[in-house]
């Protein structure tokens, strides 16, 4: 049985080169959106900053209404959960006891003693904000016409 | 529209609360910040490693060592260095607990935790602790000065190196609630939450609402002298000397650094005026009850250890023939210590030698205090038991207005104002009216003033430094004259194999026709007239017997000439002071691994003495059968075989106290009903229960030598007219609960299936503590297990010191770790240990004791 992209096919190799060049062109979109909302949420997060995910989530939502493409949103929400994610991290690598300390804070903080509780609080909240920020920018801001962000498109 | 208003109060709902939080939930983004929150509590959790640290305020150097185990131990080249080295390290390992201890005496822990705490911040300020602090700090002078000084200053070093690095622990930033610096005065509040927690008793209360409801029966159940068999330690001959002035209440007086107002007239609403007083004491007799329930009220919404409860530590030391020797470096004396407290994570002690000309010392200390509580010095080694006795009296006042009746005219209370911050709610305003008594505290009906030893100033830590340096009894004996509150029984051994104990404190006394075991008058009539002298308090140096046993029992006999308080005062019933005489007499000669065997023994002394009658009672009854025996006559038959140790494996231990538990209650539940007495205010302290030490000493009398008292009646008549019938039916009623809790046959029902032992987190937060897990022991053994069928109370601390010509040798164990960082290796390293009844050497001043160094530089 021939796969779709086999030589063989009739539609030959126009659709996979038309799906490469559009997951690439994603790629080359979202990539940069979630490394850079990433690197400023944990940024942020070094400097005391802890609402830096807001603003990514705002700067992602007013994006998408000046018509960018979609997805955006989600990949502020990946980029901020990342970022978040890499100072926990960076302290394990460095040796230090992170599990324990996420199940003692989630006993302090009256919630079940285990140690993803308390990681997957914090992802949340960073994931929270991106999507507050996001309809803020959203509510806020106009929302461009159809043919305006079909022109942006690429 | 709507979506933007939406959008807009979601998000600065949101950001609102995580930046400022919202009642009791805490500004969760600092807080969980992944780079700058909880999270750099970490650090503190990673194992300790060499290094070279600047400690500002040091004269010199100074090094701490640590063993793998993380005791440690700390050089100086001088005291002052000795002692901030000392605050700093206990920064290092419990900053948490410094600042919990000391807003627990200051009444700040709302602002803390929340309004949940807020009766207990009220209580400790109504009472005191923060006023007598501030008092003692003024008055104190000398080594001690420098000493609260120096540690101060060490612990502020580790604050300001904490704050520098954001390396908060976690429940500050959590709480958003940061340590302000540590002063003298914070360490005396800590020394008063200690002395509190040994020594504030509500007896008199007690009493008071036992008698309203028992009446003549109060008097016969809850005597002065116990119905059973004492051994005092201090057995006589005594000698009457005039009392001793007492210094004035430092809680009664204008506190140094409190805003101050005396009122003359009513003030402002906060001093409301007491109805139905009448200054008779028989006539306002349902006043004082009300008064008392309202205080006990109170008490109920204080934290469990903030009442002392449960009378449970060893101190034993031994000599000459009764110590295992021959030779010049064997050992001349010996002393084991186990002091029973509330057992918690982190504990409240911090193990640690200390080192510097002049001061040699090591053993445990208590967190927040410079200098060491229990251990040894090169001369001698010492440790502690509470002695019990009676310190907390109760006046019920006379008041018109903002002024009270005292020795024949209307006087003015003193005024004090507080607010207390809490978290998540409005700030608190308390106005504390003082008489001559004392403070007021109670909230209702008539005013009840607390007229408590423990607000009395006392030079404790002088008194500490003094007996770290000591090196002979008469020295260790000057050093602790001026030790008043809590009154402890010092334990001590020396190296020409001496031993000796004395109960410094004060014991006070009142004029001949008042009643210090009730609330008294507050007019003046009953105020406090002395203390028992220094030299007539309870004490003895090496008896005949070559043996000294502390169990808290009563130190002295029924001779003693003086008031020391009644059986309801918390004395230990007396089982495990008989037995510990017994059981070292029948290890003669002693050897260290004998004091470790006594303090981890399990053996119940009261079902040893009882057994005989129970099985007699029960077989005469027909419970005791073979062939294809009733679950009644198995039960019986473990019984009969068991030798009374309260193991967790025994199914008989779970039939012992499970019976003990329906005898008593069996025989004094009908009493407590038919004459209302109000258990729900003081569930300890009124009710019928097992451990309630009047009445498990009155039914061991007349189960022993009484069996037809009155008591077995019943009010109405009806009950089980002797001790035989009263043991067949709570014997049955015994078998009937384990088989309905636990089914199976009784050999199924092993006392760890029903008794556990925890140690609860300081913190309140179940997660960080240890346990519940199955244990042995009851309130009367060796190794006590004390508040319920799941204890928190016992052995807080196992010491043994063995004594030669060659210096002093002790091994200790305390169940926790030094560090409080739940991470930490070091949390709850030391559990184990103690839970298989091992120890480790203490370290010893001056020897680096292990490979991990800290070297400290000014």
């Amino acid at each position: 049985m021939a796969s779709p992209a086999s030589p063989a096919s009739p539609a030959g190799p126009a659709r996979p080169l038309a799906r490469r060049s559009a997951v690439l062109a994603a790629a080359a979109f979202f990539v940069p959106v979630v490394f850079i909302s990433g690197a400023a949420s944990g940024l942020g997060a070094w400097l005391g900053a802890w609402w830096v995910p807001f603003l990514v989530g705002a700067a992602v939502g007013a994006l998408g209404r000046a018509g960018a493409r979609r997805g955006l949103v989600l990949a502020g929400v990946a980029g901020a959960v990342v970022g978040w994610t890499v100072p926990l991290w960076a302290l394990a690598l460095d040796g230090q006891p992170v599990g324990a300390t996420s199940r003692a804070v989630a006993a302090l903080a009256g919630l079940p003693p285990y140690a993803g509780v308390t990681i997957a609080v914090v992802l949340l909240l960073a994931a929270l904000q991106v999507l507050v920020g996001a309809w803020l920018a959203r509510a806020v801001l106009p929302k461009k016409k159809t043919g305006e962000q079909e022109a942006v498109q690429p | 529209m709507a979506n933007l208003v939406g959008a807009v109060i979601v998000s600065a709902v949101l950001l609102g609360v995580l930046g400022f939080g919202f009642g009791s939930i805490p500004a969760l983004g600092p807080a969980l910040d992944p780079a700058r929150g909880a999270w750099t509590s970490a650090s503190g959790g990673q194992p300790v490693s060499s290094e070279q640290l600047h400690v500002q305020g040091l004269a010199g150097p100074a090094t701490v060592s640590f063993t793998a185990q993380g005791l440690a131990s700390i050089s100086a080249g001088n005291t002052h260095d000795l002692f901030l080295a000392l605050g700093y390290v206990h920064a290092k390992f419990r900053l948490t607990e410094l600042d919990a201890e000391r807003r627990l005496g200051a009444g700040r822990l709302a602002q803390l935790a929340g309004p949940s705490d807020l009766a207990s911040d009220e209580f400790e300020l109504r009472l005191g602790l923060l006023r007598t602090a501030q008092n003692e700090w003024a008055r104190t002078t000398g080594t001690a000065r420098v000493a609260l000084l120096a540690y101060a200053q060490g612990v502020n070093d580790d604050i300001a190196q904490v704050r520098a690095s954001g390396d908060w622990p976690a429940l500050f930033t959590l709480t958003g609630q940061y340590p302000s610096p540590w002063t003298p005065v914070d360490s005396l509040v800590v020394q008063g939450v200690l002395t509190q927690d040994l020594n504030y008793t509500t007896g008199p209360l007690d009493n008071e609402l036992l008698t309203k409801s028992l009446g003549a029966n109060a008097v016969d159940w809850f005597p002065t002298l116990a119905k059973n068999t004492q051994t005092p330690y201090d057995p006589g001959p005594y000698v009457k000397l005039p009392l001793t002035p007492v210094s004035p209440d430092a809680a009664s007086s204008a506190p140094v650094t409190v805003t101050t107002t005396t009122a003359l007239g009513p003030a402002g609403g906060s001093v409301g005026v007491a109805k139905g007083v009448t200054g008779s004491r028989s006539g306002e007799s349902s006043t004082v009850a009300g008064a008392s329930a309202s205080v006990l009220d109170q008490l109920s919404q204080l934290l469990p250890y903030e009442v002392h409860h449960y009378p449970d530590s060893n101190a034993w030391a031994a000599n000459g023939p009764a110590v295992a020797g021959g030779s010049a470096d064997q050992p001349r004396a010996l002393l084991g210590g186990d002091p029973h407290l509330p057992q918690t994570l982190p504990s409240i002690w911090y193990e640690v030698a200390l080192s510097a000309p002049g001061y040699q010392a090591t053993g445990v200390t208590v967190v927040g205090v410079p200098g060491i509580l229990l251990g040894h010095n090169a001369h001698i080694a010492w440790s502690l038991t509470d002695t019990q006795n009676s310190a907390t009296f109760y006046y019920a006042e006379k008041v018109r207005g903002s002024q009270y009746y005292w020795e024949g005219a209307w006087r003015p209370m003193t005024v004090v104002h507080y607010s207390i911050p809490v978290r998540g709610g409005a700030t608190n305003q308390i106005t504390v009216d003082i008489t001559a008594q004392g403070p007021i505290i109670s909230q209702a009906g008539l005013r009840m003033a607390v007229d408590w030893m423990g607000n009395v100033p006392s030079d404790d830590l002088a008194a500490l430094l003094g007996v770290d340096a000591a090196s002979t009894f008469a020295q260790f004996k000057a050093a602790l004259a001026g030790w008043h509150a809590p009154t402890e029984n010092f334990v001590y051994a020396d190296t020409s194999g001496n031993i000796g104990v004395i109960a410094p404190g004060y014991y006070p006394q009142v004029p001949t026709g008042c009643k210090p075991w009730l609330p008294m008058s507050g007019t003046g009539e009953c105020d406090i007239s002395g203390v028992i002298p220094y030299q007539a308090v309870p004490q003895a140096y090496d008896p005949p017997s070559h043996l000294i046993a502390t169990d808290n029992q009563r130190p002295v006999s029924g001779d003693y000439p003086y008031y020391v308080g009644t059986a309801l005062d918390f004395y230990d019933p007396g089982y495990r002071a008989a037995y510990a005489y017994s059981a070292l007499k029948a290890a003669e000669p002693l050897t260290t691994a004998s004091i470790a065997a006594l303090q981890n023994d399990l053996t119940d002394p009261l079902a040893v003495r009882l057994l005989p009658s129970v099985a007699s009672a029960l077989s005469a009854a027909g419970l005791s059968g073979t062939g294809l025996p009733s679950t009644d006559q198995q039960a019986e038959a473990l019984l009969r075989a068991w030798n009374g140790e309260m193991d967790q494996d025994s199914a008989a231990a779970s039939l012992w106290w499970t019976f003990w538990g329906e005898y008593l209650n069996g025989v004094f539940a009908p009493w407590w009903q038919a004459d209302k007495v109000p258990v729900i205010k003081d569930r300890l302290g009124l009710g019928a229960t097992a451990g309630d030490v009047p009445l498990d000493e009155d039914l061991e009398a007349w189960t022993l030598g009484d069996q037809s008292n009155a008591a077995f009646a019943g009010p109405a008549g009806h009950g089980f007219k002797t001790a035989d019938a009263a043991i067949v039916a709570a014997f049955k009623k015994a078998v009937a609960h384990l088989y309905a809790k636990l089914g199976g046959a009784p050999a199924t029902w092993t006392w760890g299936r029903i008794h556990s032992r925890s140690f609860p987190s300081i913190t309140g937060a179940d997660g960080l503590g240890y346990g519940p897990r199955a244990a042995g022991g009851d309130p009367f053994t060796e190794d006590a297990a004390d508040g319920g069928l799941n204890s928190s109370t016992g052995p807080s601390w196992r010491m043994i010191a063995a004594l030669s010509g060659n210096g002093v040798s002790a091994q200790g164990v305390y169940p926790g770790g030094q560090s409080e960082n739940p991470a930490s290796p070091w949390y709850t390293n030391l559990v184990p240990l103690w839970w298989d009844g091992k120890y480790l050497p203490v370290p010893t001043p001056g020897s680096d004791t292990g490979p991990t160094v800290w070297r400290l530089d000014g």
